[in-house]
C-alpha cells in the first residue's frame, strides 16, 4: 500500500529533518509510529498525506508511493482522494462552522454527487458516534466530540489509508477509549492506519508494528508481540509513554514540604451561569493546604473551568468565601494572588525577549537570579518567548508568576501533547513549585501524568465533589476515577 | 427542515438587504418605506422570529408617530437636532431589520451554497469561509488574552489603558497574531488533506433554490415599488 | 502578477481578515465611548490606530497582488450579510482595491508604501459615515414634502456635515500614518527579526 526509498526530508525553517529511511506498509496493517517530541513522527505523517511539500517547504529526496500516488510529484488533492487525515488540536481543524457541512466537506471539494454523500453519511453515521450532534454548530462541540467529528469527516472521503497525527492529545480518557474503538472498526474493514502518538495504552492492541524513531531516524521497528513485551523502564529509557495504563502505580513521593504550611479554605461556594441561571457548582467545601498538589478531575462541562476561575479571581461566585488563613479574600485580591497557566500559553506571553517577559510588573525582581536558575531559563533570557517550545514556554510563563509573587498557581491541562520526558519535566515543576510555599492546582485528562504528580484529587461530579488523597483510590483503579 | 417556518433562498434575503440599502440612499416616500418595513415585519413572523417581527413593527409605527409629531414644530436648533436623530432611526431602521433578518435566518452554509450558486470566484469564498469560522475563535482567543492581562496586572483598568494605550494594543494584538500564524497553517493542512484544491467542480451539498415564496417575496417588493414607487 | 494565490494564501487572508474585524469592532467600541451617536465618523480612525500590525503582517505574510484586495472584498462583503452597515461595503472595496496598488509599488516591503497603502485601506471604513448626508437630505425632503421650508436646516446642517467630514478625513489620515507606524514597530520588534519558526 505504502513503499518508501531513501526517503528523506529536511524542513526549509526549521532544523528537524527526517533521514533516509526505507520501509513498505502493507494494505490492512496498522502501524503507530513513536519517539520524543521532534523525532519526526509527525513529519513522516505529512508525507503521507501529501502536505509535504506543498504546504510544509522543504527538501525532499527519495522516492515513495502511496496507494499508487507518487509522494513529491502528485498534486495534494490526489492524495485526498486515499488518505484521510485527523490531526493534533480539535480547535484548529474544522473549516466549515456547521456540522453536517464540516462532514461533507471533503466530498463536496472532491466533486462528489449529492445522493452518494447522502449515502456515505449514512453510513458514517452508523460507524461513528456522533448522530445526535449532526444539526449541531462546531463551536457547541466539546474537543473531544471535535475530534470525533475530525475523524468521521476523514471517513466521508473514503479513503484507502488514514493518517492520524497525534490524535488523543487532547481528548479525556473516556474518548480516548472511543478513538480506539473506532480505529478497531477501521482495521477490521481493512483499511490502512498509521498513527503517531504520544499516548500508547490505547494502542497496543491495535497495532500490528511500532516505529520507534529517534532525530528523524528510525531506530527500531516491533511487532506487536515484541512491542508488548518492553518494561515500563525500557519505554521510559526510550522516552516513551507508559503502556499500561491499568497498572499505573501511585506514585509515593518524597515531597519536600514547604517549611510553613497554609491553607486556603473555601467555604459553601456556589455558582450559577448568569445567561442560563443554571447551578454549575453547588455548596462546595474544599481546604487547600500548600503542602499537596491537586488536581482536579471530571467530565466536560462539569465545572471544572469555572471552579478554576473563581480560584483565580476571574469570575466572582454567586455565594461563598475562599479565605487565605483565615482572611476572606475578595475577586480583586484573589487575582492578585494567583496565576492561571492557560492550555495555550501562548495566549500569556507579550514581549520581546524572556528577561523583559519575566521583569514586567515583576513585583518581587530580586527573586530574578534564583528563579532563572531554579526553572532552567539561563540561556533563554535573550529569545523571543515565541520562538521557544511549548514546555520552555510554560516555564516562562511560570517564572514570570513567581517574580510577581503569586501564591496560588492554577494549570489547564498541562500535559496535552507532551512527550514521556517533557510530561517528568512538568512533573518536577510541579515539586519546585511546592518547595515555595505555593499552592498548586491543575485541571487534567492525562491519567498517566496525574498518577505521577499529584497527591490529592477534587472530583467533581453533579455540582459536588469529593476529595480524594491518592492513597484512597485503589490500586490498579487510577481510570477508574474517570468513570 | 425546521417544520412550520418558511425557508427563503439567501438570495431573496440578499436582494431584500439591498432594497433596504437602496431605499436608504434614494429616499423614497414614507408608504413604500413603510410598506418595506411591515412586509419585512411579516416575514420574520413567518420565519419563526415572530417576537422580533412584532416588536419591530410596534416600534417602527411608533417612531413614524414620534416622527410627525416633531417634524410639525417650527424649525428651531431643538426641534432640528431631534428631528434629524429621529429621521436616523427611521431611515437606518429597515436596513438594520433586513440585516437581522437575513443573518439570523441563513445558516453560514447557505450563504457559501448560493454564493457558489452566484459564481462568486473562490478567491473571495475561501477567505469568506474563513471568517465566519475564524471570527468566533479570535473573540475568544481576546478574552483569553484579556484575562491573561490581568493575571499580570496589565491594562486592566479603563485608566490604565488610557495610560498606555499603545502597549495594550501590541499585548493584545502580539499573541493573537502569533496564534493566527498557527492557526492559518493548521486550517490550511485540514482542508488541503481534503480536497479544497481539487481544480474539478466541487459539488454542494446544501440545497438553495428558489421556490414559491421566494418568488412570492420578489413578485411583492417589485409591486410595492410599481404602486408606491418614489411616494 | 508575478505569483498567484495559493490556497493556503487564501485562507492565511481570511484569517487576517477576521482580526481585523476584531479591530474593527474595537474601533467602533472605542469611539461609540468617545462619541456616542455620531461615533461612525471616527471609526476609520480608530481602528486604523489599532490595526496596523495586523495589515503590515498579512503584507510580509501575503506579498502578492491581490490578498489585501481580497480583504477589502470579504470585509465588504461580511457587512453586508451581517447588516452591519451595509451600505458599507462599497468604499471596502475599492479602498482595497486601491490600497493593493500602492503597497504592490513598494512590493509589500517598503515601509513607506506599505504606510501609505494601510492609511488609503482606512478609508473603507468611512461607508458608515456617508448615510449622515443621506440623513439630512431625507430630512428635506420630508420638510419638502409637508410644505415646509427647508433652508433653514440647510443653513444648520451643512456646515456640521462638512465639518465632520473633513474632521473624520483628516484623523483617518493622521490616524492612518500612526498606525501603521506603531504597526512597523510591532512588527519589527516581534515578528521579523527570527520570525515565528516552528
Amino acid at each position: 500500500m505504502i513503499t518508501l526509498e531513501q526517503l528523506a526530508f529536511s524542513y526549509e525553517q526549521s532544523a528537524q529533518s527526517l533521514r533516509p529511511l526505507d520501509l513498505s506498509i502493507k494494505e490492512g496493517e496498522c502501524l503507530v509510529l513513536c519517539g520524543k517530541s521532534g523525532c519526526g513522527k509527525t513529519t513522516f505523517t505529512r508525507i503521507i498525506n501529501g502536505l509535504i511539500p506543498e504546504l510544509y517547504e522543504g527538501k525532499l529526496t527519495g522516492k515513495g508511493t502511496v496507494a499508487g500516488v507518487k509522494i513529491g510529484e502528485a498534486e495534494i488533492y490526489e492524495f485526498a482522494q486515499k488518505v484521510g487525515s485527523v490531526f493534533q488540536n480539535p480547535k484548529t481543524q474544522f473549516f466549515t462552522t456547521e456540522v453536517r457541512t464540516e462532514l461533507v466537506f471533503g466530498c463536496e471539494n472532491l466533486g462528489i454527487e449529492k445522493e452518494e454523500i447522502e449515502r456515505r453519511l449514512r453510513e458514517t453515521v452508523a460507524v461513528f458516534p456522533i448522530e445526535q450532534l449532526l444539526e449541531k454548530n462546531m463551536f457547541q462541540l466539546s474537543g473531544g466530540q471535535k475530534q470525533m467529528i475530525a475523524f468521521a469527516a476523514a471517513y466521508m472521503q473514503q479513503p484507502d489509508i488514514f493518517v492520524l497525527d497525534e490524535p488523543s492529545s487532547n481528548l479525556d480518557y473516556q474518548t480516548i477509549q472511543l478513538l480506539g474503538e473506532q480505529i478497531a472498526k477501521l482495521k477490521k474493514a481493512g483499511k490502512t492506519i498509521i498513527i503517531a502518538e504520544h499516548r500508547l495504552y490505547y494502542l497496543k492492541q491495535l497495532a500490528d508494528r511500532f516505529l520507534w524513531l529517534e532525530q528523524g531516524q528510525i531506530k527500531q521497528l516491533f511487532s506487536q508481540e515484541e512491542f508488548a513485551c518492553l518494561s515500563e523502564s525500557e519505554l521510559h529509557v526510550k522516552g516513551l509513554r507508559t503502556l499500561r495504563l491499568e497498572k499505573m502505580k501511585r506514585k509515593q513521593q518524597h515531597v519536600q514540604h514547604a517549611k510553613l504550611e497554609e491553607k486556603l479554605v473555601i467555604q459553601q461556594l456556589t455558582h450559577r451561569y448568569q445567561k442560563k441561571g443554571q447551578t454549575v457548582l453547588e455548596e462546595l467545601n474544599l481546604t487547600l493546604s500548600n503542602q499537596a498538589i491537586y488536581g482536579i478531575v471530571g467530565s466536560n462541562g462539569v465545572g471544572k473551568t469555572t471552579l478554576m476561575q473563581i480560584i483565580c479571581g476571574l469570575i466572582k461566585p454567586s455565594k461563598g468565601t475562599i479565605r487565605l488563613q483565615g482572611q476572606v479574600l475578595k475577586q480583586r485580591q484573589l487575582l492578585k494572588l494567583s496565576y492561571l497557566v492557560m492550555q495555550d500559553v501562548n495566549y500569556q506571553l507579550f514581549c520581546e525577549t524572556v528577561e523583559k517577559e519575566l521583569l514586567l510588573k515583576a513585583t518581587e525582581p530580586e527573586l530574578f537570579e534564583e528563579v532563572v536558575k531554579s526553572l532552567n531559563l539561563q540561556l533563554l533570557l535573550k529569545r523571543h518567548p515565541m520562538t521557544l517550545s511549548g514546555g520552555q514556554k510554560q516555564r516562562v510563563a511560570v517564572a514570570s508568576a513567581l517574580l510577581s509573587g503569586k501564591k496560588i498557581i492554577l494549570f489547564d491541562e498541562p500535559t496535552s501533547g507532551l512527550d514521556a520526558y517533557h510530561m517528568e519535566q512538568v512533573s518536577k515543576l510541579f515539586g519546585l513549585l511546592q518547595r515555595k510555599g505555593r499552592f498548586v492546582l491543575l485541571v487534567s485528562h492525562d491519567v498517566e501524568f496525574l498518577a505521577k504528580t499529584v497527591q490529592q484529587i477534587v472530583h467533581l461530579q453533579d455540582k459536588k465533589m469529593t476529595q480524594k488523597t491518592i492513597t484512597e483510590i485503589p490500586e490498579n483503579g487510577w481510570y477508574t476515577i474517570f468513570k | 427542515m425546521t417544520e412550520g417556518k418558511m425557508q427563503l433562498d439567501p438570495r431573496t434575503k440578499l436582494f431584500l438587504l439591498l432594497i433596504a440599502n437602496f431605499l436608504l440612499f434614494f429616499h423614497l416616500g414614507v408608504r413604500t418605506e413603510a410598506l418595506f418595513v411591515i412586509f419585512l415585519c411579516v416575514l420574520l413572523v413567518l420565519s419563526g422570529k415572530s417576537r422580533t417581527g412584532f416588536l419591530g413593527a410596534v416600534f417602527y409605527v411608533s417612531v413614524l408617530y414620534v416622527s410627525n409629531r416633531v417634524m410639525a414644530h417650527n424649525q428651531t436648533n431643538f426641534w432640528a437636532i431631534l428631528g434629524l436623530m429621529i429621521t436616523f432611526v427611521e431611515k437606518f431602521f429597515p436596513c438594520i431589520l433586513a440585516g437581522f433578518f437575513a443573518f439570523t435566518t441563513t445558516k453560514v452554509s447557505e450563504w457559501i451554497a448560493s454564493m457558489q450558486k452566484l459564481h462568486f470566484p473562490r478567491h473571495i469564498i475561501i477567505p469568506l469561509m474563513v471568517l465566519f469560522r475564524f471570527f468566533p475563535t479570535v473573540r475568544a482567543d481576546y478574552h483569553h488574552i484579556r484575562n491573561a492581562m490581568k493575571f499580570r496586572g496589565i491594562a486592566v483598568t479603563v485608566f490604565d489603558v488610557i495610560k498606555q494605550p499603545f502597549l495594550t494594543i501590541e499585548y493584545i494584538f502580539v499573541p493573537l497574531l502569533m496564534s493566527a500564524t498557527n492557526t492559518a497553517l493548521d486550517l490550511s493542512a485540514s482542508s488541503l488533506s481534503r480536497g479544497i484544491s481539487a481544480p474539478t467542480a466541487h459539488s454542494s451539498y446544501t440545497n438553495v433554490e428558489f421556490q414559491l415564496q421566494d418568488w412570492l417575496v420578489w413578485g411583492s417588493i417589485l409591486t410595492i415599488f410599481a404602486l408606491y414607487g418614489g411616494r | 502578477m508575478k505569483k498567484s494565490l495559493k490556497i493556503q494564501d487564501l485562507i492565511t487572508i481570511g484569517v487576517y481578515a477576521a482580526i481585523y474585524f476584531l479591530a474593527v469592532c474595537i474601533g467602533t467600541f472605542v469611539s461609540f465611548l468617545l462619541l456616542p451617536g455620531f461615533s461612525s465618523i471616527f471609526t476609520p480612525a480608530v481602528t486604523a490606530l489599532v490595526s496596523g500590525s495586523v495589515y503590515v503582517l498579512l503584507c510580509h505574510k501575503v506579498p502578492k497582488f491581490g490578498a489585501i484586495t481580497i480583504v477589502g472584498i470579504v470585509m465588504g462583503l461580511f457587512f453586508l450579510l451581517t447588516g452591519h452597515f451595509a451600505v458599507a461595503f462599497i468604499p471596502s472595496i475599492i479602498f482595497g482595491i486601491l490600497a493593493d496598488v500602492i503597497a504592490s509599488w513598494g512590493a509589500y516591503q517598503s515601509k513607506f508604501f506599505t504606510i501609505a497603502s494601510f492609511t488609503l485601506f482606512s478609508y473603507g471604513l468611512t461607508g458608515p459615515i456617508l448615510p449622515l448626508w443621506f440623513m439630512k437630505d431625507a430630512y428635506v425632503a420630508n420638510l419638502v414634502s409637508r410644505g415646509k421650508d427647508p433652508s433653514y436646516i440647510e443653513r444648520l446642517f451643512t456646515p456640521i456635515n462638512t465639518g465632520s467630514f473633513f474632521v473624520s478625513m483628516a484623523a483617518t489620515l493622521i490616524a492612518g500614518g500612526i498606525g501603521g507606524l506603531i504597526g512597523y514597530r510591532i512588527y519589527k520588534k516581534h515578528f521579523q527579526p527570527t520570525g515565528v519558526t516552528e
